[in-house]
């Protein structure tokens, strides 16, 4: 069970930081950081290392906006959270790795869609279809702790035109 | 017994231009036989209007029996770029991109991502300078249990996705074998190597021939002058430059952007990632992958137009 984690992470490592995978030798794919946009980095500002495991009444004070409803009855912080490292997340293996290298986290028990991410199948990119294009990880638009997508309002609402024939309401 | 009053001065006149021009130009038909001349001298050059907008030569002949120069073209894009600027205050560059060699463009779409937010919808509207009346997008919201286009709402609104029911965006499906292309009757619109079809719009005269023949009804047309909010400044001719009063217009993949590489403005503004797009010639790329992968659907399978553009549902 280890070697095999440990052979997926280091197949899925090896995919994500090599440009010579499944796409165009010319494809740089760079990875859209996600450290930056962490509101409450670097952790080691308050944790030394990491004790709690259990998500409690304690860490929603300290984290304000923090909801957990991911795999509920799996409520230990550090079967993602490095204890040693506050600043890194940890793999099953124990293998320390950086936020912006979370698709390989998530990839361990969504991997159908961690290897589509990889192959530029799930998820977001932008740039360019023949060139360098950027690709969001998964925190960008699923929050780690409530991963499931949350509904939107819609945009350009009806009436959109002046020439259309709106659906009459048969009795 | 002679009327002639040798003071009237248009008789004068037209005695003395009576003496250049073969025809008798008498004082009752001076202004018949003269504003001919004027005429034909302005068309010429003589009589130089002041706006780009008044009819020149060219303009009004469109010079369609010589195939146009290098030059050419360029002058026709820069009197275009001038009327653009004249009519709407804004300096535009307009340009012609041949298609890249070797490309043929894959459109997929995720139907099990798509939750109806419509910004794909607003973000082509930005970038191809629509009338906001005008949308090239048309997200159909059905119910789940049925593929059933009839029952279809076009003009829902709220939080989406709601309970029960998917979504599916519709635009021009660029088919290989377009019935708006065989529709025309004087060949304004045509399929280019790249897989887009295009319309020439200084050539399209508003007959809407291809708007009844296209079955996604992905063709709009301009009932009136088109006021975009924001004029989009880096333009093509074949794509997203102000189009005038009275033609027609669709969906072109941005091909002002997916001809240098980038990626079309649907795509990029999609927030759950529902879209994709790229080159199928190329057996690398991500749309090769699923072209190969996963179960597709086209719409409307039976009219054998064969579109460029497919649906699936992945997870």
């Amino acid at each position: 069970m280890i070697i095999r984690t440990a052979l997926f992470s280091l197949i899925f490592a090896s995919i994500i930081f090599s440009n010579a995978h499944a796409s165009e030798d010319s494809d740089q794919i760079k990875i859209l950081s996600r450290i930056e946009k962490l509101q409450t980095y670097p952790c080691t500002q308050c944790h030394k290392g990491i004790k709690i495991n259990v998500v409690d009444k304690e860490v929603y004070d300290k984290h304000p906006g923090l909801k957990f409803k991911h795999l509920s009855e799996v409520r230990l912080c550090r079967t993602c959270h490095d204890p040693a490292n506050p600043n890194h997340l940890v793999l099953l293996n124990g293998t320390s790795i950086t936020f912006d290298e979370v698709p390989q986290l998530c990839g361990q028990c969504h991997g159908k869609i961690g290897f589509n991410w990889t192959r530029g199948l799930h998820g977001k990119q932008v740039g360019s279809w023949n060139g360098e294009k950027t690709r969001w990880v998964c925190t960008e638009c699923h929050n780690p702790h409530a991963p499931k997508y949350k509904p939107m309002e819609t945009v350009l609402n009806p009436p959109m035109s002046d020439y259309v024939i709106r659906k009459v309401e048969h009795k | 017994m002679s009327n002639e009053n040798k003071f009237d001065p248009i008789s004068r006149v037209a005695k003395a231009i009576n003496v250049f021009v073969s025809k008798p130009i008498e004082r009752r038909n001076f202004f018949k036989n003269t504003s001919g001349i004027l005429a034909a001298l302005s068309f010429g050059g003589l009589f130089k209007p002041k706006t780009a907008k008044a009819m020149s030569f060219e303009a009004f002949f469109q010079q369609h029996y010589r195939r146009l120069t290098d030059a050419d073209k360029k002058k026709i894009l820069a009197r275009l770029e001038k009327e653009t600027k004249e009519e709407y205050g804004v300096d535009v560059t307009i340009e012609d991109t041949q298609p890249l060699p070797g490309v043929k463009f894959g459109y997929f779409l995720n139907l099990l991502k798509c939750n109806g937010n419509r910004k794909c919808v607003e973000a082509c509207q930005k970038e191809n300078n629509l009338d906001p009346s005008i949308t090239y997008i048309k997200v159909l919201e059905m119910s789940r249990s049925t593929f059933d286009l009839d029952h279809s709402d076009q003009f829902y609104s709220g939080t989406v996705p709601k309970p029960g029911k998917f979504y599916m965006p519709v635009q021009c499906q660029q088919c290989d074998n377009a019935p708006c292309v065989k529709a025309c009757p004087i060949s304004a619109t045509w399929k280019e190597k790249d897989g887009i079809v295009v319309i020439d719009y200084n050539w399209c005269i508003g007959c809407r021939y291809c708007m009844v023949a296209c079955p996604y009804e992905a063709r709009s047309f301009n009932f009136k002058k088109p006021e975009p909010k924001a004029i989009n400044p880096k333009q093509n001719y074949l794509s997203n430059r102000v189009r005038p009063r009275g033609v027609v217009e669709k969906c072109t993949f941005c091909l002002q952007r997916t001809r240098k590489g980038l990626y079309p403005a649907c795509m990029e503004a999609c927030p759950t990632g529902a879209r994709k797009f790229g080159n199928m010639l190329d057996p690398k790329s991500e749309v090769s992958t699923l072209f190969k992968e996963k179960k597709l659907y086209i719409l409307k399978e039976e009219l054998n137009t064969i579109p460029s553009f497919y649906y699936y549902f992945d997870e």
